[in-house]
C-alpha cells in the first residue's frame, strides 16, 4: 500500500513538472498575443483619440489581465508623478521589472523597451509606423513562441511522465 | 504664483523658483528659460535672475529645457502637433507657454519646431471683478444689452483678463449696471479664457456661459451662432482675414460681440488691412484701448464706433 502510494505520488509529481516547464512556452505565447491586444488599444487610441499618452496607457491597462495590465498602470502613476525622468527611462524600469516575474525572451523585453524609447517624441504619423512596427515585431515573436512550443511543450510532458515512470521502475 | 504652474517646470527650476519670498513669487509674470543663459523672471516690477543652492545664476540647460519641454507635451508630442505648430501651448489654468527652436517646414508652411532652444511661461491670472468699472461704458440702456466691443492693447496689457472678466459680468448680469444675464458663447482657441482642462473651465466665465474650447476661432464662432443661439459671442486675439468674415457672420446675425484684439492703440489696427472694412463698417460701437502704463490693465481710452472718447478708465 506505502509502495503504491509512493508511485502514484512519484507519477503525480513528474507529471506536474512536466506541464509546468511547458507552461513556460505556452505562457510567453500568451502574454505576447496580449501584449497585441494593448499596441492595438495604443495605436487605436493615439491615431484616432488624439489621447496623451498616460490617457492611452490607462485605457490599454484597463483592457488587460494582471500582471501584464500593471506595467501600464504604474506607467500612468510614474508619468503622473515624476517629472525629473523621461518616459523612457521609467518605461525601460517597468519593462525590466516585468521581465522577472514574466515569461517573455530578452528580446520581447528589448522590443518593449525600444518603443518606449520613441514614444510621444515625434510626429502621430510616426508614432503610428512605431506601432505597428511595434506589433509587427510582436507577431514575429509570437510565431516563434507558437513554434517552440509546439516542438517542446509535448515532449517535455511526455518527459515528465516518463522520467516519473523511470523512477518508480529504479525504486521498485 | 498661480497655483499649478511650477507643476510644469523640472523640479530643479520649481525648487529655484520656490525658494524666493511670495511676494516675489506673486509678482512674477513670465518665467523665461533660453539655452545656456540664465533663468529670468519677469516681474510686475522689472526682472529677477534667481540663484541656483551655489549662489551663481541658474543656467538653463538643454536637458532643462528638452525635460521642461516633455513635461508641458505631458510626453504626448504627437497629440498636440497642431499646437505645436502655433509656437506656444496652453497649460491648465490658462497659462501660455510659447517656445522657439528650429522651424521645420512643410510647403512653405510651418509644420512644428523642433530643438527647443527658448521656453515663456506667461502667467495668467484670474482677476474678478477687474471688469466692474467697465460694464456701464459698453452698454446700450435702450435695448438693454451690450454694444459689440473690442479690446486693444500690445502684449501683457491683460486683455485676456478683462475678456474673462466681461465674459463672466454679462453672462451672471450685473445688479449694479442693471444688466440682466445674458447668453454668451465662447471661443477660447488656447483655452487661456476659461482655462479649461479636458474641456472644463477652470476660470468663472460665468453660469449663462457654452463653452466651444480649442477649436479655431471663425469656425467656432459659426458653429456657436448655429448651435447654442448664443447673445454674445466672445473671442480673443482676432486679427485673421477668416476671423473677419466670421465676425461679420455674427454681427448679421444679429448677435453681439466681444473680441480682443493686440495692436498699440486704436490708429495701429485702423491700419490692419483685414480688419480696415471691418473697422469702416462701425462693427464695433465700442473700443476699450488698454496699455500697462500705470500697471497692467490700464484702461487708456474708451472710444465710440468713430473713434470718439467717450471715457476713460479710472
Amino acid at each position: 500500500m506505502v509502495k503504491l502510494t509512493g508511485a502514484c505520488l512519484i507519477l503525480i509529481s513528474g507529471t506536474s513538472i512536466g506541464w509546468i516547464i511547458a507552461s513556460i512556452y505556452l505562457n510567453r505565447e500568451r502574454e505576447l498575443k496580449e501584449l497585441q491586444l494593448a499596441f492595438n488599444i495604443l495605436n487605436t487610441e493615439m491615431s484616432y483619440g488624439k489621447n496623451l499618452l498616460a490617457d492611452v496607457l490607462e485605457n490599454a491597462a484597463d483592457a488587460l489581465r494582471t500582471p501584464l495590465s500593471s506595467i501600464f498602470s504604474r506607467a500612468v502613476e510614474e508619468l503622473k508623478n515624476s517629472r525629473e525622468r523621461g518616459f523612457a527611462e521609467l518605461w525601460q524600469e517597468l519593462v525590466e521589472g516585468y521581465g522577472k516575474q514574466s515569461f517573455l525572451s530578452r528580446e520581447d523585453l528589448e522590443i518593449l523597451i525600444n518603443w518606449g524609447k520613441q514614444i510621444g517624441t515625434s510626429s502621430l504619423a510616426d508614432q503610428v509606423k512605431l506601432n505597428q512596427y511595434t506589433l509587427k515585431r510582436l507577431e514575429q515573436q509570437e510565431e516563434e513562441a507558437r513554434e517552440i512550443a509546439r516542438q517542446r511543450v509535448k515532449p517535455i510532458r511526455y518527459a515528465g511522465v516518463l522520467l516519473s515512470l523511470l523512477l518508480i521502475i529504479l525504486f521498485y | 504664483m498661480a497655483a499649478g504652474i511650477l507643476d510644469y517646470l523640472p523640479q530643479k527650476i520649481a525648487e529655484i523658483i520656490g525658494k524666493l519670498k511670495e511676494w516675489q513669487r506673486e509678482e512674477v509674470i513670465e518665467i523665461r528659460m533660453r539655452v545656456h543663459q540664465p533663468l529670468q523672471l519677469i516681474s510686475l516690477h522689472g526682472e529677477i535672475f534667481p540663484l541656483d543652492g551655489k549662489n551663481k545664476p541658474c543656467i538653463i540647460t538643454p536637458l532643462d529645457l528638452e525635460r521642461a519641454f516633455m513635461i508641458l507635451v505631458k510626453n504626448s508630442y504627437y497629440a498636440l502637433e497642431r499646437q505645436l505648430a502655433e509656437g506656444f501651448l496652453t497649460i491648465p489654468g490658462g497659462h501660455r507657454v510659447g517656445f522657439t527652436g528650429q522651424a521645420v517646414l512643410e510647403d512653405g508652411n510651418l509644420r512644428t519646431i523642433k530643438n527647443i532652444n527658448s521656453l515663456n511661461y506667461r502667467i495668467s491670472r484670474q482677476v474678478i471683478g477687474v471688469a466692474g468699472g467697465l460694464l456701464d461704458k459698453i452698454l446700450d440702456r435702450e435695448e438693454e444689452h451690450i454694444l459689440n466691443t473690442l479690446i486693444i492693447g500690445p502684449p501683457l496689457c491683460g486683455k485676456t483678463t478683462l475678456l474673462r472678466d466681461l465674459v463672466r459680468l454679462i453672462s451672471d448680469g450685473d445688479e449694479r449696471s442693471g444688466l440682466k444675464g445674458k447668453k454668451v458663447a465662447l471661443v477660447d482657441e488656447r483655452s487661456e479664457i476659461a482655462g479649461a482642462y479636458k474641456g472644463i473651465p477652470q476660470n468663472r466665465i460665468g453660469m449663462r456661459t457654452d463653452l466651444l474650447d480649442n477649436c479655431p476661432k471663425a469656425r467656432g464662432m459659426l458653429l456657436l451662432i448655429r448651435a447654442m443661439s448664443p447673445e454674445v459671442v466672445a473671442v480673443d486675439e482676432i486679427g485673421s482675414r477668416e476671423d473677419v468674415l466670421a465676425i461679420e457672420e455674427v454681427i448679421n446675425a444679429g448677435v453681439k460681440l466681444l473680441c480682443t484684439i493686440h495692436g498699440r492703440d486704436y490708429d495701429s489696427i485702423l491700419r490692419r488691412p483685414s480688419l480696415k472694412e471691418l473697422l469702416a463698417g462701425k462693427a464695433f460701437a465700442r473700443y476699450i484701448v488698454l496699455s500697462n502704463k500705470a500697471g497692467i490693465g490700464t484702461v487708456e481710452r474708451i472710444l465710440d464706433a468713430s473713434g470718439r472718447e467717450v471715457g476713460r478708465g479710472g
